[in-house]
């Protein structure tokens, strides 16, 4: 009786807060359109960047068909799961890249006002519009990519939505090292930046201690092999590993987050929301 | 006996701040061999505050005041000892003490800049989980009494640095809040905009009850507004009475600056003393104890013609510098 009261409480908790963050996202993009140009030069800016990228395996391709056994359509699925679940994380917790430089300039004391989770607070506070763009051309990508069923179209939003939630774990443990060593919000980026650059190949080219650190430090593998996989081939065990994988890493993503927030030391800078 | 509604008792925060060698190979060395310094920035602070009292809590800059009052919020974790608000632990209950305390931080604002206040409002509602047809009246009432239905519309980042302030601490008080923490909510205003808020101020905690806890750098403030006074130094308590006693016994001068047509060397003035003089310029360091404001004007209307007249409350430091001298 007392586990079903206290589930019922934790499943109206995270509506709650489901809905608070489509609230702060829609109020993140309506302060985007108050600059009417900036908005649509973010959004077809980033269209045309992954039309480029994009254009670069295509010629690729041409000229070596196959990659260690992969072809243009697997580079395009791969490229299709990645730009959605990175445009997710833009979109709905583009916070969670300036988790550092909250915690460095004090802006986390706006959010610790608040009666609120405030690493939850922090990370959906901010969209980036850019990813809007993203996130239209990975659909449209994944759609190019062929072969699309009814059955493939939910496993690869499924797998869209946990390795965004993977990429989310990894930016909040990597910008919560600036808790303990002060300002490391530069390594957190390009931490992220490494992730998203090898999770853009297939893993397979990858042996030895890269594909340890793949495993591990960098979990590209998680990110791109095996949402690769199970779309292009469904695979219930493979599903289960990512899920237990995206619970790993959230909690140890809020341990060191929790740990972090006792030693942070706030500040007086000036700060505005926008 | 009324109960206490915000207890703090040998209040210790302490922070490591990292040292560091001039120069470019100080820089290298601070990187392998770092040095920390602790700094107390509070240090053994215990006061009390009964509900409904309008207390200021004042001192120089780095003196401990928003640190004590991110500890007395959750926002900050205390180093040692004991805080109690509303009956809850800040650093442990921080989410359900949100919903009961509002606070306004001068140089952190709240609301959206690049949005009218109206969509942060709404925002807020929802965070406070607010009932919407008692949000609904709560926010008319409180537009009518700051007087901002113009200004619910128009983007923040248009608004005067005044009116911002004002729709600023409608924001921290949609939720009905019992303690208000006010972190120098006057500063950078112009004198009319300062009345406004004072006012404000005054009418909360006079007819809504609300606890408030202000701090600030400007006397003004505190003359007319506070019943009782905490002053605190490099992170000590060094003062807890009553405004009425800290007038009386510290905020005993006013400055009086004059700008003159003619000449100021015949400018002769019992109880003020010239503190700075130039061709045209004078400041006079005014006893209010035995002149008053009104008495110095019309000795310089009457024997001057007047260009332009400034009045300003002493420092903080030299009314901190006053209390030291006495407990000597």
């Amino acid at each position: 009786m007392f586990l079903v009261k206290g589930s019922n409480m934790s499943l109206l908790t995270g509506v709650k807060y489901l809905s608070l963050t489509w609230e702060m996202t829609k109020l993140s993009i309506l302060s985007a359109m108050e600059y009417r140009m900036s908005f649509l030069t973010q959004v077809i800016g980033m269209v045309i960047n992954d039309i480029g990228l994009i254009l670069v395996f295509f010629i690729l391709f041409q000229k070596f068909p196959s990659i260690n056994g992969w072809h243009f359509r697997d580079t395009m699925l791969l490229f299709a799961i990645q730009t959605v679940n990175f445009s997710l994380v833009m979109i709905f917790a583009r916070g969670v890249h300036r988790l550092g430089r909250s915690i460095t300039r004090g802006e986390l004391d706006y959010y610790l006002a608040f009666p609120k989770n405030v690493l939850w607070h922090a990370c959906v506070s901010r969209t980036d519009i850019s990813a809007i763009g993203d996130f239209a051309f990975g659909i449209v990508v994944f759609f190019l990519a062929g072969n699309v069923s009814l059955e493939k179209m939910a496993t690869f939003a499924l797998v869209s939505f946990l390795t965004a939630w993977m990429l989310f774990n990894f930016s909040v443990v990597v910008q919560s090292v600036t808790f303990f060593v002060g300002n490391f919000e530069e390594a957190a980026e390009q931490m992220f930046h490494a992730l998203l650059g090898f999770s853009f190949y297939p893993q397979n080219v990858f042996h030895g201690l890269l594909k340890l650190i793949m495993l591990t430090v960098l979990p590209a593998f998680f990110i791109t092999t095996l949402p690769n996989q199970v779309v292009q081939k469904f695979d219930l065990q493979i599903l289960l590993l990512m899920f237990i994988f995206c619970i790993f890493s959230f909690l140890l993503a809020i341990f060191i987050f929790k740990k972090g927030l006792r030693h942070y030391e706030s500040g007086n800078l000036i700060n505005v929301n926008m | 006996m009324e109960e206490n509604i915000i207890e703090v008792k040998n209040l210790k925060k302490t922070f490591k701040i990292k040292q560091k060698n001039p120069g470019f190979f100080g820089g290298i060395s601070s990187v392998f061999s770092p040095v920390y310094k602790t700094v107390n920035a509070v240090e053994n602070v215990s006061f009390s505050v009964k509900p409904g009292e309008l207390l200021a809590f004042i001192g120089p800059n780095g003196a401990g005041k928003s640190t004590t009052i991110k500890m007395m919020t959750g926002i900050l974790y205390p180093t040692s000892g004991f805080i109690q608000v509303l009956g809850f632990n800040p650093s442990r209950n921080r989410q359900q003490l949100a919903y009961h305390i509002g606070s306004v931080f001068g140089q952190k604002p709240q609301l959206w800049f690049h949005l009218p206040p109206m969509n942060t409002y709404n925002l807020f509602s929802r965070i406070y989980e607010l009932d919407q047809k008692k949000f609904q009246e709560r926010l008319k009432f409180l537009v009518d009494i700051f007087e901002i239905s113009d200004l619910l519309k128009i983007p923040v980042r248009k608004l005067s640095l005044g009116q911002r302030m004002r729709c600023e601490i409608v924001a921290s008080l949609l939720h009905q809040p019992k303690i208000i923490f006010l972190d120098e909510p006057t500063i950078g205003l112009d004198v009319i905009a300062k009345r406004h808020i004072r006012e404000v101020i005054k009418y909360l905690n006079e007819e809504e009850k609300v606890t408030i806890f202000l701090t600030s750098h400007d006397a003004g403030d505190i003359e007319t507004l506070a019943q009782r006074t905490i002053v605190i130094n490099q992170g000590t308590m060094v003062f807890n009475d009553t405004t009425e006693k800290l007038k009386k016994n510290y905020i005993k001068t006013k400055i009086v600056e004059l700008v003159l047509e003619g000449k100021t060397d015949d400018f002769h003035f019992a109880g003020g003393k010239i503190v700075e003089k130039t061709k045209y310029d004078l400041k006079i360091e005014l006893n209010t104890e035995k002149a008053s404001i009104e008495k110095l004007l019309n000795y310089a209307v009457e024997n001057f013609d007047i260009q332009d007249i400034n009045i300003f409350d002493p420092e903080m430091e030299e009314i901190i510098a006053a209390i030291y001298q006495e407990q000597k």
